[in-house]
């Protein structure tokens, strides 16, 4: 119990579990009981995988990381993401609006994360 | 809060902001129910128009689930659960930081239907197929409310993410799994529902508009029943995500003024994994009166759920029995929850057996019975985590005084508001309904169901009295107040940027109790 992706796949055994018993006990006539039930054990036992195959399911070693304390960017993502969803409605000049939001938006980010990753470098710092 | 803050990637900050903002819309919605609750005082239309109040309680529901519950839940987590495992910051800020936007602009492009020619969405919080599709519900204000709920549900989905990883990655050392305070489960399991079953409800609000705006998506044989379990696949989950966080608070306060470790830990967790994998699996009671539903395999399931609130009931009971209890106001809104929630759990199960529910079934006691879940459980429980995390966060106590009033007051307007509507649906007043004729007689139990209504206005415009002369002259808390046990209340309050200038150890999940007892024990 005190490893991450062991509750993971314990969680989604259940999960699968409980879609195998509404099959083979009760009989369940409809498709998407056994689909959803089933999916959702799917996700859980490959994020389980996942966390085991890319150490990620690993605790970090403590301590602070470099971070900008404000991050516009990210901010200005998320409006121009509303404002694709949006544009679905309102058209496409709202959509093509939002798309180019969302690349200077993951540009900026991207030159954020760059300035973060300076920050960490021993040489950079000074 | 500045407009620069809002750009922070301070987890408290972005939880914050995350949990002021549910509270506006807590706000809204509740002058929603308002104004449902006047207009059903009495019989026959007196204040709003037939398709004003459809548009009225559909947001009142939509409103109250996806902007507030859901996102509040996520939002203490995303404050609390770095503190209380001891990191000094959220994995992934900036995608937390998404997700307090994606939740803020899916919030106004929902209720931004109102401003549209037809005016807000009119098709229930559940937005059923075929009542959704273009020609029945026609109007932009639907597909805003389309919009806006698939961005604020991806919102959550983004805030949980970011403190699951929190659990997985950042732990204090010596804090191993079965050593983190039982909120931190509690978030373990919500987030795990929100993974599985709200990518679901985003697929099909993206199916819902491709529907009503290219054509023929559940206009298919069966399409209308497809929606239904699509929907409740989300939605059934929905209700635990906005209560498993609640459990993990009402633990803590009930052991923190019990003055006790929390009895039963380790069944308590595994109780809530196994409830939280029932939840998922329990969808099909919304649809016992149709066909081509299995009833006998989602009664069981649902009845089964007993089980496990059952440990977590004799949990919080076994924790107060002999413990030295102080009733303050966190305390009084922890008992408000058990008892409240105790009463929709109950009635629960006649809605969980098929013969029972094919009578309640679309009813008002239906309506009864999720609000003593959402109100007395979510509500009060969140009311709870206020009280007690307040001083955490702003550095003073919310004046106790008021607080005992707001726990009282809205307590009693919580049995008078809802108790009624058991009654009226039992005589067959049907949900979702404008106005009833005056020889059903059903106009005594509404108004008693109106005033109750009321009264929880008033408990909770004490509550925004509170808030606001206490952040004014309330007394300053210090880093702990409660004697608290778990290590949010090892830092300052508020805790500085970082979190944390030094950590005590951790070797139960109760640190700080620990060190106390070590502490009489050297006494001695």
């Amino acid at each position: 119990m005190n490893r991450p992706p062991l509750v993971f796949a314990l969680w989604g055994a259940w999960l699968g579990g409980l879609g195998v018993a509404a099959v083979a006990v009760f009989g369940v006539p409809d498709p998407e009981t056994p689909a959803l039930l089933g999916g959702a054990a799917a996700v859980m036992v490959t994020l389980a995988v996942a966390l085991l195959a890319t150490g990620l399911g690993r605790r970090e070693p403590p301590g602070d990381r470099a971070l900008p304390d404000l991050s516009p960017p990210t901010v200005w993502l998320a409006l121009a993401l509303a404002l694709l969803a949006l544009g679905a409605q309102v058209g496409m000049w709202l959509v093509l609006v939002g798309a180019g939001g969302c690349v200077i938006g993951l540009g900026a980010l991207a030159r954020e994360r760059l300035a973060q990753r300076r920050a960490l470098d021993p040489g950079e710092s000074g | 809060m500045s407009v620069l803050a809002l750009t922070s990637t301070d987890h408290k900050r972005v939880g914050a902001a995350v949990v002021v903002a549910a509270f506006a819309f807590f706000a809204l919605g509740g002058a929603l129910a308002l104004l449902l609750r006047t207009e059903l005082a009495s019989a026959e239309l007196e204040l709003l128009s037939r398709d004003t109040y459809n548009q009225v309680f559909t947001l009142h529901g939509s409103t109250m689930f996806f902007l507030f519950a859901a996102p509040v839940a996520l939002g203490v987590g995303v404050y609390m659960v770095p503190l209380q495992l001891g990191a000094p910051e959220i994995v992934w800020p900036r995608l937390a930081l998404l997700g307090l936007w994606l939740f803020l602009t899916g919030g106004a492009i929902m209720w931004s239907g109102f401003l549209t020619e037809g005016g807000a969405a009119s098709f229930g919080w559940t937005a059923f197929y075929p009542l959704s599709d273009a020609n029945a519900t026609p109007g932009v204000g639907n597909d805003f409310w389309i919009i806006g709920v698939g961005l604020s549900q991806l919102a959550v989905i983004l805030l949980g993410a970011c403190v699951l990883a929190t659990i997985v990655r950042r732990r204090a050392p010596g804090m191993t799994l079965l050593r983190m305070p039982l909120f931190c489960w509690s978030q373990v399991v919500t987030v795990f529902m929100i993974i599985t079953s709200f990518p679901v409800l985003v697929v099909t609000m993206v199916l819902l508009w491709v529907d009503r705006n290219a054509g023929s998506v559940f206009d298919l044989p069966g399409g209308a029943s497809t929606y239904q379990h699509l929907f409740w696949f989300y939605a059934h989950p929905l209700v635990y995500v906005v209560f498993f966080p609640l459990v993990g608070v009402v633990g803590e306060v009930i052991a923190t003024f019990s003055r006790r470790r929390f009895f039963g830990y380790t069944a308590t967790v595994l109780s809530l994994l196994a409830f939280a994998g029932l939840s998922t699996a329990v969808w099909g009671h919304h649809m016992f009166t149709q066909a081509n539903v299995e009833n006998r395999f989602f009664s069981a399931t649902s009845t089964l759920i007993a089980v496990p609130a059952g440990i977590e009931y004799l949990a919080f009971i076994a924790t107060m029995w002999g413990g030295r209890i102080r009733l303050g106001a966190p305390m009084l809104f922890a008992l408000g929850f058990v008892l409240l929630f105790l009463i929709g759990g109950l009635t629960g199960i006649f809605v969980a057996s098929p013969p029972l529910d094919y009578h309640a079934h679309d009813s008002y006691f239906v309506v009864a019975h999720f609000h003593y879940t959402l109100f007395g459980g979510t509500v009060f429980g969140l009311f709870a985590a206020v009280y007690y995390w307040f001083p955490k966060v702003t550095g003073r106590r919310l004046g106790e005084l008021l607080g005992r009033w707001h726990a009282g007051l809205m307590f009693l307007g919580a049995l008078l508001a809802f108790i009624p509507m058991f009654f009226l649906g039992h005589e067959g007043m049907p949900r979702r309904v404008a106005d009833y004729a005056p020889f059903r007689g059903w106009e005594p139990l509404n108004v008693l169901s109106t005033v109750g209504a009321w009264l929880i206005f008033v408990s909770i415009a004490l509550f925004a009295a509170n808030v606001w002369r206490s952040l004014r002259e309330g007394a300053v808390a210090g880093a702990d107040p409660w004697e608290g046990q778990t290590l949010e209340w090892a830092t300052a309050s508020p805790p500085p940027r970082h979190n944390f200038v030094r950590l005590p150890p951790v070797r139960s999940y109760a640190p700080l109790l620990d060190l106390r007892l070590e502490a009489e024990e050297a006494a001695r």
